[in-house]
């Protein structure tokens, strides 16, 4: 009898919870994350964006995009460029040349990189985010939407339904979501439905993990949005963003994503 | 100036008025948790020392993916090092410290086979006689393989690795 019980407790100890089914796309923040300690490669850089997608059922990659003086769209994720690059100022001041020449702080000196270089590295089943950055911290003013709009046209030639743009400024939402799939970026969960519900037009709501529940992706699911978790930095993170069930993450640790989702 | 004056007189008395540990061969049994870029990990193995060198091999887990994300991950690693200092300060304590050679390898499978192997130049600081409590620290390069749709990857990035033990000296 005691022989039983130990051995039904010991089965009990090291049997398998069966694990719940997680739906939900996983993209990666910035390329491999935003200051990740296990992030080879610096954010937003080619080598960084290449590796994401090359991630074994990644489902894409979310980037920061800001332009340059001259128009030019480039991928840069803070207000300003000093301290992290080897130049100083804002990525809206700087001529296309400039930051031709510009690269990251870092033992490995990743180049800065236009959008139009990464276009063609998101594979058919993927997706790509372009979280919109359309403020100039440097003059404190907000850049001309019409030489953005036309810059965008420029790169986004073609097929753009596997691309959705994210942005938090309602009136840039507006203009851009005549042309392109766009979700709503909004720390505030009421704010983010208020919106959502009065546009039909713009897809879903990008929020960080920690301001959403699951009932409330459900709420929004049905009125037919969808929903995008990020800022989620670690396993324990991931477990708790996929079992929400959002249409997908924008995870800072994706090897542990796809580790916890498979 | 100073302090060179104060280090190189406190090497001195440290080298000359101390008693030797024996360097005979020894086997030890060591338990240890350590920290890399990529994961944290705990091992157990065995080392030896011979004269002035150490040479050991640790096998286990990394925490995080076996532990908290049940995914098996196991990790080996062999080191070596010279035992530049190996002295006995009181009646039955020693120290020891060296620089030294640490080499590893991780692997983990999700969707593909990740597998990483890392090369560190380190050292190594023991402390106590039988019972030793010892660290390990080391910098070097991690390199990572994978393979995907896009064929195979492999990325080369910088790593480092801290460890804090605890090991049994058998016939010290």
């Amino acid at each position: 009898m005691r022989l039983t019980i130990k051995l039904v407790s010991i089965l009990f100890l090291f049997s398998c919870s069966k694990k719940p089914e997680l739906t939900a796309a996983i993209f990666g923040h910035a390329g491999m994350g935003l200051s990740m300690e296990n992030s080879i490669y610096h954010d937003n850089s080619k080598e960084a964006i290449e590796l994401c997608l090359a991630m074994p059922k990644s489902d894409g990659v979310e980037v920061d995009v800001q332009m340059d003086k001259q128009g030019c769209i480039w991928l840069y994720h803070d207000e300003f460029l000093d301290h992290i690059t080897s130049i100083n100022g804002c990525v809206n001041d700087k001529t296309t040349s400039e930051l031709e020449e510009a690269h990251y702080k870092t033992l490995k000196k990743e180049k800065l990189v236009k959008l139009k270089d990464i276009i063609s590295l998101i594979g058919p089943n993927q997706k790509l985010f372009l979280d919109i950055k359309n403020r100039n911290s440097c003059s404190n003013t907000l850049n001309s939407i019409d030489l953005f709009n036309s810059s965008l046209e420029n790169v986004l030639s073609g097929d753009n339904s596997n691309i959705i743009l994210i942005l938090s400024d309602i009136n840039w939402l507006k203009t851009l979501n005549e042309s392109y799939n766009t979700c709503f970026s909004s720390d505030n969960y009421s704010e983010g439905y208020n919106v959502l519900n009065e546009d039909p037009k713009i897809q879903g709501l990008v929020i960080r993990n920690k301001e959403i529940e699951s009932n409330q992706i459900k709420q929004l699911k049905s009125i037919g949005k969808v929903v995008y978790l990020y800022d989620i930095r670690s396993p324990k993170g991931n477990r708790e963003a996929l079992r929400k069930n959002p249409e997908g993450i924008i995870t800072d640790d994706i090897r542990s994503a796809l580790i916890e989702k498979y | 100036m100073r302090v060179l004056l104060f280090t190189l007189l406190f090497v001195y008395n440290f080298g000359y008025s101390q008693k030797l540990l024996p360097r005979n061969t020894n086997l030890i049994l060591t338990t240890a948790v350590s920290k890399q870029r990529m994961d944290a990990f705990w091992n157990i193995g065995l080392k030896s020392r011979i004269k002035y060198f150490e040479v050991g091999a640790e096998a286990g887990i990394g925490i995080e993916k076996t532990l908290f994300q049940n995914t098996f991950s196991p990790h080996l690693e062999i080191f070596s090092f010279y035992n530049l200092i190996q002295q006995e300060v009181q009646r039955k304590q020693g120290i020891v410290f060296g620089p030294g050679l640490i080499l590893s390898g991780t692997t983990f499978k999700v969707n593909s086979r990740f597998n990483y192997g890392d090369l560190f130049i380190g050292y190594h600081f023991c402390l106590g006689r039988k019972w030793k409590f010892f660290h390990q620290g080391g910098y070097g390069i991690m390199v990572e393989r994978f393979e995907s749709n896009q064929g195979k990857i492999v990325n080369r990035a910088y790593n480092y690795c801290l460890k804090l033990g605890l090991s049994y000296a058998f016939n010290n």
